[in-house]
């Protein structure tokens, strides 16, 4: 029973967890402009991150190291240097997107302006990654996330046409030349947001926080494979509540509150309260994620002791580097960038970056010398370099992308 | 052979240099002012529609008017951001002026629609003359859009 309920637990925090400010924000821009016909990257992309999280997981469960370590070991100081460089900015630009989310969100919520509620966001950040327990502050946040079925249920009240819905989703669109690029802009950014490095680097992290065996990672594998296709569906929903709802009156989501009209539209404002619920705490749960995965991704470089599962005092540095990402994410919000822009602009970035995060993954668990019985299996390692191949391309294809529609525009 | 291999290096750092510029003054060329004009004209439509929605689900009792007030006050900032972008548009062409010029008008008339919508909900008074006011600049905004497109 106890067993049970842990597999519950992990799988419905998986799906409150899966969601974060660049999801949110990305599925709405794209349904509010291109309908349900960027489905299919999402499908695409949560099953690479379902491919690629429990292999990370299984390999920190192997050898009881976080993917960082290894990075550095496999790949050599300077490559791995390179490589936390990109991550480490990547993680920066995510925990000011998060931050900003929290406090766009308590905004909505109070009509009282962002900028006064991001210095009480970095707080609550700060105090939580100090002073909560690891599997506390995940399942907290995780459950918490789990209002965000708001946007499935909104979705079914809205009773859409379903089957124009499947059919925007299943026969594509066409589009002027224009829009050709900036639907594969946002291809790239969906794909970017559902496979965001800072998952990995938790997840693996998380795994050593948690002293994963190798027993455990049965229900690793059930969290992932079951609560990461779940918390897409929720993105496909909210996608679809921008397609029936925003796209018909040429609303282009451009700010947070436009994502609120749909559930308003369905159910008044009873499901918009437990939509903002759940906005709050997928954020701040990706804000604490991220600001973990920064503390992790450099500690586990330089060799410093990290972990939630050691005080503050014996992690000094780990902890200092939270402190200083949290105050930097801050500061760059103050000098009021819009978060939204900051969000849109991450997914991006990571689409770019995500070559640096998974090739080293791949190379260890496709080594039976390191991984033993628990090394990828043929089926596994095929799937794994078929992802490769679209995760190199979408990295490619990034910065063109971006240039030639003005980063969407 | 030593020196090869960065020489190669350069070159293929070169080329890609040179495609990232080509890709650049792609994406500066311009297709005329109804092309330049169209984004931001575009975004000041969903901005006063997004508005208009607000207002709707207000008189419906389906929103709060904290997110009512917040999607008026984001959406007066899209408006005026649209605005800068209509009046950094080059003219380059006997016309273009005057497109600018009603791209401008419908736009202004937008943002102070938007900026009375957010004023009678913060100030709590009757807010019937800005949700008409919405209405006529979607209207305006929708019918210079139309000239955009028949122009590109």
């Amino acid at each position: 029973m106890k067993r049970i309920f842990a597999v519950a637990l992990g799988i419905l925090t998986a799906i409150g967890g899966f969601l974060d400010i660049g999801d949110m924000v990305t599925n709405a821009v794209v349904g509010s402009r291109f309908g349900l016909s960027l489905a299919w990257v999402v499908v695409l992309g949560v099953g690479g991150i379902c491919v690629f999280a429990q292999m990370s997981g299984r390999v920190a469960a192997v050898s009881g190291r976080a993917t960082f370590e290894l990075i550095r070991e496999r790949l050599g100081p300077r490559a791995a240097l390179a490589n936390l460089c990109a991550s480490f900015l990547i993680n920066l630009m995510t925990v000011t997107a998060e931050i900003g989310g929290v406090a766009l969100a308590l905004e909505l919520a109070s009509s009282v302006s962002y900028l006064l509620w991001v210095p009480f966001a970095g707080l609550a950040v700060w105090l939580v990654v100090w002073r909560v327990k690891f599997s506390v502050l995940e399942n907290v946040t995780g459950l918490l996330g789990l209002s965000l079925i708001g946007f499935a249920v909104a979705l079914f009240l809205l009773d859409p046409p379903w089957l124009d819905l499947g059919r925007q989703a299943l026969q594509q669109v066409e589009f002027s030349e224009e829009q050709t690029t900036t639907y594969w802009y946002y291809a790239i950014a969906l794909f970017g947001a559902a496979m965001t490095p800072y998952e990995v680097f938790f997840f693996s992290s998380g795994a050593v926080e948690e002293g994963w065996k190798s027993t455990d990672l049965n229900q690793s594998r059930a969290n992932v494979i079951v609560g990461f296709p779940l918390g897409g569906v929720l993105s496909i929903a909210l996608a679809g509540c921008a397609a029936v709802v925003l796209l018909p009156q040429a609303i282009q989501v451009s700010t947070l509150g436009q994502l609120m009209l749909p559930m308003a539209v369905a159910a008044g404002k009873l499901l918009v309260a437990i939509v903002l619920l759940g906005v709050v705490a997928a954020t701040f749960g990706a804000a604490l994620e991220t600001t973990l995965s920064s503390g992790y991704t450099l500690a586990q470089f330089f060799g410093w002791s990290w972990g939630k599962f050691r005080r503050p005092i014996q992690a000094a540095r780990f902890h200092l580097v939270m402190i200083v990402v949290v105050i930097i994410g801050m500061g760059v919000l103050f000098t009021g960038v819009d978060p939204v822009l900051v969000t849109e602009l991450s997914v991006v970035f990571s689409a770019i970056a995500l070559p640096l995060t998974y090739i080293p993954i791949l190379i260890i668990a496709n080594d039976p010398q390191y991984m033993g019985r628990m090394v990828n299996g043929r089926v596994t390692g095929v799937v794994a370099v078929c992802y490769l191949g679209v995760i190199l391309a979408a990295s490619l294809a990034a910065i063109p992308l971006m240039i030639i529609t003005g980063a969407g525009q | 052979m030593p020196g090869s291999g960065s020489g190669r290096t350069w070159l293929g750092f070169r080329a890609a240099a040179a495609c990232l510029v080509g890709l650049m003054l792609l994406a500066g060329c311009s297709g005329g002012i109804a092309q330049d004009l169209l984004d931001p004209m575009e975004q000041a439509r969903s901005a006063v529609r997004s508005d208009q929605l607000a207002f709707d689900l207000l008189a419906h009792r389906r929103v709060t008017s904290s997110i009512a007030e917040t999607v008026l006050k984001t959406m007066t900032d899209e408006l005026v951001s649209a605005e800068k972008s209509i009046t950094s548009a080059e003219v380059s062409r006997q016309g273009d002026e005057a497109l600018r010029d009603a791209a401008l008008a419908a736009a202004r008339q937008a943002t102070s629609a938007s900026l009375a919508g957010r004023d009678c909900l913060s100030q709590n008074t009757s807010c019937a003359s800005a949700i008409e006011a919405l209405g006529s600049s979607a209207e305006a905004l929708q019918e210079v859009l139309d000239g955009l497109h028949s122009n590109r």
